[in-house]
């Protein structure tokens, strides 16, 4: 008998996650539409600074080597560097990500005097029109102000993390040359129908033939852009991008919320997919080991209706959340299956019946008389 | 299929999101002459790299570079715990009772393990 392959170890689950997301804050200055936590206004419940450090200690316990801190924006916590450093001094390497409103000058020195840190900037166009149009207007300037901030402190390579949307996909090779002008890396991740992102994914995301566009543009990449292995859905059109190609959910990923609820999938906060709390007597590591929804998941899953595609091995049926938040079934296509499996199943799908995302911290909205 | 080799060592990016997004490191090829060469080096772990033991082997994290690695293997652990001990990867491997059999799938691991800089040269080397 052979020794199971890595992924199949991997998707049996760890004892601790590789790494996880952790969404500081609800509290956010801006409003993008495609925000996967409906991220706004500031939780009152939200974890204090006293059980916040007591999570990093639990997290150091575990050996989880680094935290994807978000929000929200991380930035607006008045404890952000009191906690950042808290965790690199204790061995826990920390990514955050910010839409760069609060990233001055000064903070960028600070920021480069901290090790194990590497920080993100949203940006979502590669000019004014397309990025504030999701991101809301005078976010191009802010975010571009911060990556001029971080290279005059000589910070290095941070990264520009941009979501690809319908409207941004044919600017790719623009964001690159963005990234290289600053020595920064360049990160792509995949759209999700998460958050307020559920109100707007059918207008930004790619259409099929720009899923094709992406892959090759992907392909052609390699090492060279980050994806945070979220493009895995595309191998079914061949050779596989570089990545674990499975889904982390409840397996070597999970996320924290700002109110410390432990939710499999970071771009999942529903109840459905929610473990339990970091406020629960046995803590993270409690949910993440004994919660029966992670047990769950960790459980072998059934191809179900993608059983009879010859890619099924190559895409794993793709995203969990794409799925959840579209209406479709967890066992079926992805709803942006390359060969548009999923559109006919989003076909079926009554008006109303996706399932609706969970906590909204999104600001009431005024109507402004001018 | 990925990673389904004993002793082979993976690399990754570490997923910088949800998912570990590792790349496997080139399947390693290694001449005789950089075999020996290879088994006759001092290498030790690198002090920036925290292991972390799991049932499969352990998972490597180089807070320099940012790197996941995966080893494939208990026994790649207990080399790789154990090189920096000893005046050769080769005395290391006989210290750690690895049947010559399997030396060529632990020097391809040590090998990738170099490259992704978990291993470096003995600071004492020499």
């Amino acid at each position: 008998m052979s020794a199971p392959s890595l992924v199949d170890e991997l998707k049996g689950g760890l004892d601790a996650p590789i790494c996880l997301t952790w969404e500081l804050t609800y509290a956010c200055n801006l409003a993008c539409v495609h925000c996967l936590s409906s991220s706004g206004r500031r939780d009152p419940n939200e974890l204090s600074t006293t059980e916040a450090k007591a999570v990093i200690d639990e997290l150091r316990t575990l050996q989880v080597f680094y935290v994807n801190l978000g929000g929200g924006e991380p930035m607006i916590r008045r404890d952000f560097f009191e906690l950042v450093s808290y965790a690199v001094d204790h061995g826990i390497g920390v990514k955050f990500s910010t839409n760069g409103t609060y990233l001055t000058a000064d903070a960028a020195r600070r920021l480069t005097a901290l090790d194990y840190l590497d920080i993100q900037i949203s940006l979502d166009g590669i000019d004014q029109p397309t990025n504030d149009a999701v991101r809301g207007a005078g976010s191009y300037d802010t975010a571009r102000r911060a990556m001029d901030h971080l290279a005059e402190a000589e910070f290095g390579p941070f990264k520009i993390s941009v979501v690809v949307t319908r409207q941004n996909v044919d600017q790719l090779d623009s964001f690159k040359a963005l990234a290289d002008s600053y020595g920064a890396q360049l990160r792509v991740t995949r759209l999700r129908p998460s958050g307020r992102g559920a109100n707007t994914w059918a207008e930004l995301h790619p259409t099929n033939e720009q899923q094709r566009q992406i892959y090759q543009w992907l392909l052609a990449k390699g090492d060279d852009v980050l994806t945070g292995d979220s493009f895995f859905h595309l191998n079914a059109l061949g050779e596989s991008l570089p990545g674990l190609n499975m889904c982390g959910a409840g397996r070597v990923v999970c996320l924290i919320d700002p109110v410390g609820d432990v939710y499999a999938c970071p771009f999942v906060i529903h109840d459905e997919f929610k473990a339990g709390s970091v406020r629960d007597p046995g803590g993270f590591a409690g949910v993440w080991r004994e919660s029966a929804l992670f047990t769950g998941l960790r459980e072998p899953e059934s191809a179900g209706a993608c059983a009879s595609c010859g890619s099924y091995d190559a895409c794993q049926g793709g995203c969990m959340a794409a799925k959840f938040f579209t209406g479709l079934p967890l066992d079926g296509p992805d709803p942006e299956c390359v060969y548009g499996h999923g559109e006919s199943s989003l076909a079926g799908v009554a008006a109303g019946a996706a399932p609706r995302p969970g906590a909204d911290h999104s600001r009431p909205v005024t109507f402004r008389r001018r | 299929m990925r990673g389904d080799r004993p002793g082979r060592a993976a690399g990754a990016r570490p997923g910088e999101s949800a998912d570990a997004s590792p790349e496997e490191s080139a399947g390693a090829s290694h001449s005789q002459f950089a075999t020996s060469a290879l088994l006759n080096r001092h290498l030790e772990l690198d002090d920036r790299v925290a292991l972390r033991p799991e049932s499969f082997g352990a998972l490597a994290y180089h807070y320099g570079n940012r790197r996941l690695i995966f080893l494939r293997h208990p026994d790649v652990l207990t080399v790789v715990r154990s090189l920096g001990g000893h005046e050769t990867v080769a005395d290391t491997l006989r210290a750690c009772d690895i049947a010559p059999a399997r030396w060529p799938s632990f020097l391809a691991a040590i090998e990738s393990l170099v490259r992704s800089e978990v291993l470096r040269e003995c600071a004492l080397a020499g």
